[in-house]
């Protein structure tokens, strides 16, 4: 049952999407964002700047990832 | 720099905007409006980067540091959401022909307008300021860049004509009108905007990305250096730092503020979900998207810290440093780029805002008034698209003269960012009407009225009536006592919830209005028949099965429908799409009587260009009757959700049988191979038996013909009579126990028994057999007893069946068997061995099946029943153990086995 399957690997690639739509708001808020904001710098730059770009851009790799390879494979959602 | 130049080089700019537009609608015309990259689809997102991002951000960032941010990261994080949001709303938008989010909103909602005219208030009202600021940034960069720069220029105070702010109004109406409003299209899409804004989008990054660039690298020493730099002025170091709870608080809200912006802000909507046409886009933007974020970032910090360190105590507005640093620096070049950039961003912004705005004004203010006085006073008049035209146009000059009246009005008094938070939040009103309908079957026009009406008085009372105040418009008596001089009312801290920034404070009271009025009326009061089908179709997503034109009632003429489309779409279009219809839906046009699903076709059809609401309207007067009942409604839907869960309760069932009908098969297989087991052991037992009877029966009447036989002879015939009778008892002994051993009728006598005894016991009982022969026994045994709980009897069985299997094999007299009993503490071995002539190698494996007898069959008579081995291969499986043979043929065979001194 292709159709089956196809579903299947889109409810798998939603819920990886869910999963990192919460890691990004455990990355985003205080909690975290406390360890950086003590204005240490590393390299020059201050931590919280570099911090913040860093997690950002590490979630849009992996959204990437996981809509890029949802995608190239329907019907192998399931495998990571 | 002079007036000329930059002027010559905007109007270029535009010229191209409006050429790649123009491209882009011919060619969408000419393949049907197909074939678009998600690489435009995600770049015409970044409309959401206005000169708010661009100049703005830089203005933010000199002051707060990185609080700058969480209006880009909250957009980041509902991209990943998108394919469940944004990949919905798509779908149904294009089912039903959504053309605004009022239309979204108003049609899940019952195709109310109502709810549609609502929310074209609080948009247009909501906007505007946001529109104001982006002809402020306009005029504000133009005059820094032809003017004296470095000081703030006093646009405000020149007469309406010489104002720059109303030159650069004219112009991006004008556009706009060309870009939005050329004609009146049947279709929903504006392919050639959606690539105009694009390529928009492209150019403010790269402009941005250029100016932040030249400033850290070569107007200071990159990155580090920069830091450095600021990190040695106290005054600009705490922005590398966040202190405070309100200072997280007001992250909080603006990440959850600019999450509901991203989907609610009309423009956003048009260019995500009205614009979209290939759903697959939607799931490339959920990282494409968040990427051109982070790049049109990464620059804000270092230039607003360069622009601290360069203008320090000169009184620059930090919203201006993107322009004005290269300004100071005499780089024209990139000046000239800076302002390109941010003229992008502010056109960019404008035309999909306005032509958002306009449909919206258009669909459910103008158009509802136009039907009912116009419609009702002249039934045959000819086409309305013509003034669906004018209203638009008109409406994009309105709404534009706003913003500039409200720019004029409210002057100098606000940042860019400040503008275009209220705005933010005015639409964040949209959120919990849009989200929860989409989710939520039981939200309901009531609910959405109030939460809408309820969340946007608040906002309005908190944000929208102080900036006025404070900017003279209105006494500002009210925001610093409070209305009417109570306390507890004060604007700025509404129940006495003081020290809370603006923004975040409006938010919390407008939010909480708006859903917990959207919910609890929801709660209390019932839906109607269409709110519940809306409700249905735009929950569950999928189409109801049969169509909704189930739902409707009522009788049209073909003709009569066809006329009224040609009114707003035009004659030609409205044609063309009937034709198409009955040829899809081999529909025979001769007969005049429309039939429900053409009704609404006719309303979708015409819900693409006046909206949802006014297009039920229209055709409702022309297709006498209306929808079902609500107890009709309830029934049909009732009924499809019950067919679906027939077929889901089908399907499991079909896939339990077919798991049962393996199972039987399997079953079945297993019967089949032992019945076939059972004839060819039966077949074999009869053989077997009837060789001894037909000996006893063929000497018997040797004896019964011949009487006259001697005695000697007689004693010879008898003795064979009795031994052959006594081979077919044996054999019939043997079947029988092995039946029983086999369907385990058996009792099993389990005791702790002595070996060494039981051995000698079973090799005494066959001495005789060995005398007769004259072959030798040698047991061998240990010394001590041993013991293992097993059935004695059995145990005995095997090994007399394995010393009077040896025997057999062994040659007369100089025959040899041995018998060793082995002890361990995993169990005990028996090993009998002979010197007979041995088993071939590729009947080991077979001594051990019934009737398999080993040697010469053709010559030699049958040594044995066949049926000994089986036996005791059974008995020893049975008490858990093994059997099995070793022999080289020549030197004789071990037969042993095993027993394990624990049993399961």
């Amino acid at each position: 049952m292709p159709h089956r399957r196809a579903f299947r690997s889109g409810k798998a690639i939603r819920d990886k999407l869910v999963a990192l739509f919460l890691l990004g708001v455990a990355l985003f808020t205080p909690p975290l964002l406390l360890l950086f904001a003590g204005g240490g710098r590393l390299g020059g730059i201050p931590v919280l700047y570099l911090y913040i770009f860093g997690a950002w851009i590490v979630l849009t790799l992996l959204l990437a990832l996981v809509v890029e390879r949802g995608e190239r494979s329907p019907g192998r959602g399931d495998t990571p | 720099m002079s007036y000329g130049l930059p002027t010559l080089i905007s109007f270029l700019y535009l010229m191209v905007l409006f050429a790649i537009a123009y491209r882009g609608d011919q060619r969408a015309s000419a393949v049907g409006g197909a074939a678009t990259s998600p690489w435009v689809y995600s770049l015409s997102l970044a409309v959401y980067c206005t000169s708010w991002t661009f100049f703005g951000s830089v203005g933010l960032a000199s002051q707060r540091g990185i609080m700058f941010l969480p209006i880009y990261i909250g957009p980041t994080l509902m991209a990943a959401l998108w394919p469940m949001v944004v990949g919905k709303m798509v779908r149904i938008g294009r089912a039903e022909r959504i053309t605004s989010i009022a239309d979204f909103i108003s049609s899940r909602y019952g195709k109310s307008h109502t709810v549609g005219a609502l929310v074209t208030v609080i948009a247009i009202i909501g906007i505007v300021p946001y529109i104001s600021l982006q002809l402020k940034a306009v005029s504000d960069t133009f005059h820094l860049l032809v003017g004296d720069p470095l000081v703030h220029p006093a646009v405000a105070k020149a007469p309406v004509p010489f104002d720059t702010a109303f030159h650069v109004t004219l112009i991006l109406t004008a556009f706009t009108i060309l870009f939005g409003a050329r004609r009146i299209d049947a279709s929903e899409h504006h392919r050639g905007m959606v690539n105009a804004i694009a390529f928009e989008s492209l150019v403010k990054l790269v402009s941005f990305m250029a100016v932040g660039a030249l400033v850290t690298y070569s107007f200071r020493d990159g990155l580090a250096e920069l830091f450095d730099a600021a990190a040695a002025r106290p005054e600009i170091a705490g922005l590398f730092t966040v202190s405070g709870a309100g200072d997280w608080g007001s992250w909080l809200s603006l990440t959850l503020l600019s999450m509901m912006a991203i989907i609610c802000l009309p423009r956003q909507f048009q260019v995500a979900v009205v614009e979209n046409v290939d759903e697959g886009h939607v799931r490339q933007a959920t990282w494409l998207f968040p990427l051109y974020l982070i790049l049109i970032n990464l620059f804000v910090l270092p230039i607003a810290l360069a622009g601290r360190l360069e203008f320090a105590g000169l009184g620059v507005d930090p919203d201006t440093y993107v322009l004005a640093l290269p300004l100071a620096r005499e780089s024209a070049t990139f000046a000239m780029i800076a302002f390109l950039g941010g003229l992008s961003a502010a056109t960019g912004m404008v035309i999909v805002e306005t032509i958002a705005l306009a449909t919206m004004f258009s669909n459910y203010i103008a158009m509802p008034v136009l039907v009912r006085t116009y419609m009702a006073a002249q039934p045959k008049q000819e086409s309305l698209s013509g003034i669906v035209l004018a209203i638009r146009r008109l409406a994009i000059a309105g709404f534009l003269f706003l913003g500039y009246l409200y720019a004029r009005l409210t002057g100098e008094n606000f940042t860019l960012v400040g503008i275009g938070l209220m705005s933010f939040a005015a639409v964040a009103q949209f959120a919990p009407a849009l989200l929860g309908g989409l989710f939520w079957r039981g939200g309901s026009k009531a609910g959405a009225l109030a939460g809408l009406g309820s969340g946007f008085l608040v906002w309005a009372y908190t944000l929208f009536l102080p900036s006025l105040a404070r900017s003279g418009v209105l006494p500002m008596e009210f925001t610093e006592r409070g209305l009417f001089g109570i306390e507890l009312l004060k604007p700025g801290a509404l129940f006495g919830l003081a020290g809370m920034e603006a923004v975040p404070h409006a938010l919390l009271w407008s939010m909480m209005a708006n859903v917990g009025f959207y919910v609890l009326v929801s709660l209390v009061t019932r839906q109607s028949a269409i709110e519940r089908i809306q409700a249905s179709l735009f929950v569950d997503s999928t189409a109801v099965p049969g169509g909704t034109s189930q739902f409707w009632r009522g009788n049209a003429t073909i003709s009569d429908l066809q006329a009224l489309a040609a009114r707003f779409v035009g004659a030609e279009h409205a044609e063309a799409a009937f034709a198409e219809f009955s040829r899809s839906r081999r529909f025979n046009p001769s007969r005049d009587e429309a039939n429900p699903e053409l009704v609404e076709f006719t309303e979708r059809l015409l819900a693409g260009a006046i909206g949802t609401a006014t297009a039920r309207v229209v055709v409702a007067s022309v297709a006498k009757g209306d929808i079902v009942s609500l107890h009709e409604v309830m029934e049909i839907l009732d009924e499809n959700s019950q067919v679906i869960a027939y077929s889901h309760k089908l399907e499991q069932k079909s896939r339990e049988l077919e798991t049962t009908t393996a199972e039987l098969r399997a079953a079945y297989e297993k019967l089949t191979e032992l019945s076939r087991l059972k004839d060819e052991f039966i077949a074999t037992v009869t053989h077997e038996l009837r060789t001894p009877l037909t000996s006893i029966r063929s000497f018997s009447e040797i004896l019964f013909d011949n009487p006259e036989v001697d005695v000697a002879q007689r004693q010879e015939f008898l003795g064979i009579i009795i031994k052959e009778s006594e081979r077919l008892t044996r054999l019939i002994n043997q079947v029988l126990d092995l039946a029983k051993l086999e369907d385990g009728t058996v009792n099993w006598d389990m005791a702790e028994t002595e070996l060494v005894q039981t051995v000698d016991d079973a090799a005494s009982s066959v001495g005789q057999l060995f005398k007769d022969k004259g072959v030798t026994l040698e047991v061998i045994v240990p010394s001590a007893p041993v013991w293992l709980l097993t059935d004695r009897d059995r145990f005995s069985q095997v090994v007399i069946n394995l010393l009077s299997n040896a025997v057999k094999f062994c040659e007369p007299d100089s025959g040899r068997v041995r018998l060793t009993l082995g002890d361990s503490a995993a169990g005990i071995t028996i090993a009998v061995s002979d010197n007979g002539p041995g088993i071939p190698p590729e009947a080991q494996q077979k001594v051990f099946e019934k009737f398999q007898q080993v040697g010469d069959t053709m010559t030699g008579k049958p040594a044995g029943t066949g049926l000994g081995l089986t036996i005791c291969r059974n008995i020893v499986t049975h008490l858990g153990g093994r059997i099995w043979v070793d022999s080289h043929p020549g030197h004789g065979a071990t037969f042993s086995f095993f027993l394990p001194r624990t049993q399961g």
